[in-house]
């Protein structure tokens, strides 16, 4: 008894302890991300945001809420099919065992199908590779080589480590599988390009990710390969894109617009607007969203091969965003950063701005740095005066002529009709 | 001094003359595809330069000049005299046609000052134009905007530089109830309909609508005759002309169904060539399957409501063409309907008097509604008396509310007009109105004869069905 109320009374000083600290959320508004960098910013980020959370006397918003702002809500209405399509599948390998390959081979299509359907939001494709796998077997069992090729070849191209166990397996079907897998390796590659609007979409192939639009994928086996498309606040594309040796397959994605719309178009006019001009409302909303007390606006860029990151600070209820300045994300400074962020949330407001100091001018040899008296006039030239020289009257001709041509030639030349405009 | 003036004035003369000469104007307002209010597909998303052109009614195309894609773009001026349907094409980076619109047919000629809506979506959907019922008997699609273009562009197989003479089209469709009315006119320099009973094999035309797939030759044979009716062929002067009706399942605004248009062309010896609307260029050639089919858009009228000047739309009543004009602003909706009527009746009470109903769709046909309510009813008499619901049923809108705006009716002897200046205060949204939201707008006379009441509505529908209630785009030009 005595044991509880004092774990209770921990619980409560721990508790009014943490919500004496001030929240921060960390809020990247970088304009356009550079998709050649995207994975190192992200990480960057991630790791900044982690040395803040490790700093006493902060406490960071959980990621989750941050990004629940941004991401599409997982959707629940895959989650039947999914559960039908794993029946299916099921269902197949009764048929299978019982040695009914005809209704075993409807039953995997039908969970093919499904899984084609749904890959998106499937978690992982363990799924989608057994169901291959099985009607490939299911076609060899019926003889039909070229079509157990086939899905062999597209489990391996969503699991190229994939192996089949001769204990467990049919060595007949281990040997095609390990075949297929030869001449997967030997086959001419294609690639891909991929174009989204907006760009910047995460692209995931074959449930791995691979970088972000617009991107182009050399050294592709040939074959259909999952693809998705994930951007904040817009709805996940997904589609399966067919690759030929040798081949570049284009795709552009117009990508439809989520439930989070509204919030990604915040954070971009804050982004377009600059840290310092973003307007005090619109960062407001973020704060108010998350419960922040404070929130920091990151913006990632690069220069000569070096990351750098813009910060700008915002505590609720003030009517401007301060400029922290602009940091090297090295190794180690990072924490400094971190540290200096504390310290501003704390009242410590001073800057370590840089100083110019303008540099005296070299001596010249004059005296006391000033200036070399000015040259000497040059001498008058004798000769007759300008206005009766040959080159005044030629260059007066030239401008007299110039002047009544040039009205005569864009009267001759000017455009004329009706005038066609149209407005988006 | 006398000099200096005379050549100060010459001068002022010479460069006064060096201004461009605009003989008229042509303002053309892009709609895009919406959905409720606001607009949530943006045709331009991928469109980095535009053409503009006319496509006359021989299905030739006249390019007028390309812009880039700004606020407000164009080609600006260009010579008058020229005639056909704007056709906007928006291209991509790589230069492919992603976008296209079009608007009815116009002439350019001295004096024209015109603003034309242009429905703009991307490259496989088309718009069909609602009809009322009373244009079915006469010439249904003089002067209807095209809906689809196809040519060199569209060729699958045969020769492809047989340019424009040959193997292009431009196709009408209108709708009707659950009626598709399909005028195609082939530019075709050869004019060879099949002669035996495999109609592909001479110049034909290919229907698919919805899951329907039927082939009708440049003769007027069809082989599915249970799937279009009224087929009118004929040869005309380079090509050939095929208009038909086919029955569609179902019929509401907005509503997208699939379709698609293939012409063949036989010349000569050749082999018949083909050119598809939309198709997968991986089965060339291939019957198209209905997942292939482009998209076909049921339209309805559109009121582009400017902030700067009257819009303007029309329709007919019994003693001539309803006149509806408007404006926005962020403040209010203005709305001025001119009735022309014989005999006008101002009689006090509603019953009697000639009237207007206006009804305010303010979901557009779009669920979920947020607002305290989805539909606004002003009903106001020739005589000035008024009286404003609103509600969620069109069947039940009872619910009174505060109304701070002005309805105000003005009568002559033969038409009246009734004014109406609608707060956007009063309907509490939830956000204020944008540029760009589209609202379902019906207007409906009721005129009061000594014969008896006799009911108009724009729509052209007995009842009210927000599903074919007119629409109105909160627009301006940047």
């Amino acid at each position: 008894m005595l044991r509880a109320g004092a774990l209770i009374f921990f619980f409560l000083l721990s508790g009014i302890a943490a919500g004496a600290e001030p929240s921060l959320v960390l809020v990247e508004v970088t304009p356009q991300p550079d998709p050649q960098w995207r994975d190192q910013d992200v990480r960057l980020l991630r790791e900044f945001r982690s040395l803040l959370g490790a700093r006493p006397g902060l406490r960071m918003v959980p990621d989750a809420e941050l990004d629940a702002l941004f991401k599409e809500p997982p959707t629940r209405a895959t989650e039947p099919l999914a559960k039908r399509a794993r029946q299916h599948l099921k269902k197949g390998k009764e048929y299978s065992e019982s040695l009914k390959p005809k209704q075993a081979i409807t039953e995997f299509k039908e969970a093919l199908r499904i899984l084609r359907a749904i890959f998106a939001s499937l978690g992982d494709f363990s799924a989608l590779e057994e169901a291959h796998l099985q009607l490939g077997m299911t076609y060899q069992a019926l003889g039909k080589e070229r079509r157990a090729a086939r899905e062999y070849r597209m489990v391996l191209l969503l699991n190229p480590q994939r192996k089949l166990d001769d204990t467990m397996v049919n060595p007949v079907v281990v040997e095609s599988f390990d075949r297929e897998r030869e001449r997967l390796l030997t086959s001419m590659t294609g690639s891909i390009s991929l174009l989204s609007k907006p760009s910047a979409a995460r692209v995931h192939m074959n449930g791995r990710p691979v970088g972000y639009t617009p991107i182009t994928i050399p050294g592709v086996y040939p074959g259909e390969h999952y693809f998705t498309m994930e951007h904040d606040g817009y709805q996940t594309w997904f589609g399966v894109l067919k690759v030929k040796p040798g081949e570049l397959e284009k795709k552009e994605v117009f990508l439809a617009e989520g439930k989070r719309i509204r919030w990604v178009r915040l954070r971009n006019r804050i982004g377009h607007a600059g840290i310092g001009r973003a307007a005090a409302q619109d960062v407001e909303k973020f704060a108010n969203a998350v419960g922040a007390d404070w929130l920091l606006l990151a913006v990632v860029s690069h220069l000569g091969g070096r990351t750098m990151l813009k910060l700008g600070i915002f505590e609720s209820g003030r009517k401007q965003v301060s400029s922290l300045g602009i940091f090297t994300a090295e190794e180690g400074q990072l924490g400094r950063v971190a540290k200096r962020v504390e310290r501003w949330i704390q009242g410590d407001r001073s800057l370590s701005h840089k100083t110019f100091i303008r540099k005296k001018p070299p001596d010249n040899g004059m005296g006391g740095g000033t200036l070399p008296p000015p040259p000497p006039p040059p001498p008058e030239e004798d000769g007759t005066a300008w206005y009766k020289s040959w080159w005044f009257w030629t260059a007066v001709s030239v401008v007299v002529v110039g002047a009544a041509t040039v009205p005569v030639t864009l009267y001759l030349t000017r455009d004329s009709g009706i005038r066609v405009e149209a407005y988006r | 001094m006398g000099k200096t003036l005379v050549t100060l004035t010459i001068l002022s003369v010479l460069l006064g003359g060096c201004g461009d000469d605009i003989q008229g104007n042509l303002r053309l307002l892009l709609a895009p595809v919406h959905d409720g209010r606001g607009q949530t597909q943006d045709p331009f998303v991928l469109v980095d330069r535009v053409e503009l052109g006319l496509v006359d009614e021989l299905a030739i195309f006249h390019p007028l000049g390309s812009a880039a894609p700004k606020s407000r773009f164009g080609p600006g001026l260009v010579g008058g005299g020229q005639k056909g349907a704007p056709y906007v094409i928006g291209l991509n980076q790589r230069g492919r046609p992603v976008a296209q619109g079009f608007g009815p047919y116009l002439s350019l000629v001295e004096g024209i000052d015109s603003t034309l809506t242009v429905p703009f979506y991307e490259l496989n959907t088309a718009v069909a134009t609602r009809i009322p019922a009373q244009e079915r008997v006469s010439e249904p699609f003089d002067g209807k905007a095209p809906a689809m273009f196809i040519d060199s562009r569209h060729k699958e197989l045969g020769s492809i530089d047989s340019g424009q003479d040959d193997l292009s089209a431009v196709i009408t469709l209108l709708w009707q109830g659950t009626d598709l009315l399909i005028k195609v006119r082939v530019r075709d320099d050869n004019y060879t309909p099949a002669t035996g009973d495999v109609l592909t094999e001479g110049d034909a035309v290919r229907i698919y609508l919805e899951d329907r797939d039927v082939t009708i030759a440049a003769d007027g044979r069809t082989d599915s005759p249970d799937d279009v009716s009224d087929i009118v062929a004929g040869k005309v002067s380079g090509g050939y002309l095929l208009s038909m009706v086919m029955p569609l399942s179902a019929s509401s605004k907005n509503l997208g169904v699939g379709f698609d248009m293939r012409i063949y062309d036989k010349d000569g010896e050749d082999p018949v060539a083909m050119a598809t609307w939309q198709f997968d260029g991986a089965s060339v050639g291939d019957n198209l399957q209905p997942a292939e089919f482009g998209t076909l858009v049921l339209g309805v009228p559109l009121l582009d409501l400017l902030q700067s000047r009257d819009a303007f739309q029309a329709f007919p009543c019994r003693d001539g063409m309803v006149e509806v004009t408007g404006t926005w602003s962020e403040a209010d909706l203005t709305l001025t309907i001119t009735v022309p009527d014989d005999k006008v009746q101002t009689a006090g009470t509603m019953e009697g008097a000639d009237r207007v109903e206006v009804y305010l769709d303010l979901v557009n046909n779009r669920p979920p509604s947020v607002d305290p309510a989805r539909f606004v009813r002003i009903v106001t008499t020739a005589g000035g008396s008024e009286e404003i619901t609103r509600g969620n049923e069109l069947g039940s809108l009872n619910q009174n509310f505060t109304f701070t705006g002005v309805v105000q009716a003005t009568a002559s002897a033969r038409a009246y007009s009734i004014f109406i200046t609608l707060p956007w205060e009063d309907l509490e949204l939830v956000s204020s109105p944008q540029r760009g939201w589209f609202l379902g707008l019906e207007i409906k006379v009721v005129d009061e004869d000594d014969g008896g009441v006799e009911v108009f509505s724009w729509s052209d529908s007995a009842g009210l069905d927000s599903n074919l209630f007119p629409e109105l785009r909160l627009f301006t030009v940047e």
